[in-house]
């Protein structure tokens, strides 16, 4: 695992590490970069992002309002009315 | 060898919250799917097996999100198939307000393949710690934020209401990643039937890295949709009145009560013939 990702799992596994001094140790013992330790210390996840390099836009909508049967049916209503309006809008 | 597919949680904190058994799961698994809310989780997901394939490249802002689950399904399905044993990781808990994983074990299922679900540390597990609340002191019902406001319901202003993906709230095609003011204030009208306009709510989200904040905001419920939501946003509203005791079932229970103690406090007769 790499450092960055390493020194974030144990800041959310281990109940010694919940202050920010002891925080500050850990970046000291682990030979943390200059600026993802600022990063870490400034709790700036904007810049940890950008430094890791790490996939943007992601997205955490994991539950449909409304089940496959229905949107199916929905899909399937749509798709009727775009041929009804292009047979309208051809005569 | 024949495949199968366990859907595994890994809680909300990075590090904090994925349980033993999740880890061991995902560390020998022949391949892991991973869905995370973040980049980094997801780069910490990554980094704990040689083959783990991220299922975000089926999200598509304007394509219905129920193609991109079936889609996810799919995929997943397709290495079951292979032989392979599967793993999914999914943020939080892989079966709440979640349903790809469910989809996946059912279909894994119908074609005969061991499937399960290990339980994870949901947001919502996450809110009653952050928000102290305990959904026993007054009763709570969670919905996700469209299908509350797509179907009839009957609201307890005496209980907890909790509206999950607020951000997305009113979205019938499913393909929008924000709501528009417009959909926020059908909500607000909504909610307004039953809580005062200026009733106090909290927007919640959970720490997902050990250097972030909670945000428990607490707002007039009126103020809504002037507030910046993300999708990872959760509308809280406590109760605005207190219960009211149901007395006629309370006489009822005292009946029953009584009865029982007089059956306790009987002599006991023997017949002698």
């Amino acid at each position: 695992m790499s450092k960055t990702i390493e020194i974030l799992e144990k800041m959310g596994n281990d109940s010694s590490l919940q202050n920010e001094d002891a925080i500050k140790d850990l970046l000291v013992t682990t030979a943390c970069s200059a600026n993802i330790a600022k990063a870490i210390i400034d709790k700036d996840v904007s810049s940890l992002e950008y430094q890791l390099q790490v996939r943007a836009n992601i997205v955490c909508a994991m539950y449909p309002a409304e089940d496959d049967e229905a949107a199916v049916e929905d899909d399937e209503q749509n798709s009727e009315e775009n041929e009804e309006n292009k047979t309208a809008i051809s005569t | 060898m024949q495949g199968s597919l366990v859907c595994v949680g890994t809680g909300m904190m990075l590090g904090g919250h994925i349980s033993p058994i999740s880890t061991s799961y995902i560390e020998q698994a022949d391949v892991v799917f991973s869905l995370m809310s973040t980049g980094i989780t997801e780069r910490w997901i990554d980094e704990m097996h040689h083959d783990v394939r991220s299922l975000q490249c089926y999200y598509q802002e304007g394509k219905n999100r129920n193609i991109t689950y079936n889609e996810m399904v799919e995929a997943i399905i397709a290495e079951v198939r292979l032989g392979k044993k599967v793993v999914c990781a999914f943020y939080g808990h892989p079966g709440v307000f979640a349903c790809v994983g469910h989809r996946a074990i059912k279909q894994a299922t119908k074609e005969n393949y061991p499937a399960h679900m290990e339980a994870g540390i949901s947001a919502e597990d996450c809110l009653y710690a952050d928000l102290n609340i305990d959904p026993g002191e007054s009763g709570c019902i969670n919905y996700e934020a469209s299908q509350f406001m797509f179907y009839k319901r009957n609201i307890d202003p005496t209980a907890h209401l909790i509206l999950w993906q607020v951000a997305l709230a009113g979205d019938k095609s499913l393909t929008k990643y924000a709501a528009s003011k417009e959909t926020l204030q059908v909500l607000v009208d909504l909610l307004t039937e039953t809580y005062p306009a200026d009733h106090q709510v909290i927007l919640y989200q959970a720490k997902v890295l050990p250097i972030d904040n909670v945000r428990a905001d607490t707002i007039a419920l009126h103020d809504l949709v002037n507030i910046e939501l993300f999708m990872h946003t959760t509308l809280v509203i406590p109760p605005s009145e207190k219960p009211q005791p149901n007395n006629d079932l309370l006489t009822k229970l005292a009946q029953i009560d009584n009865k029982e103690a007089k059956s306790k406090h009987r002599p006991k007769l023997t017949l002698v013939i």
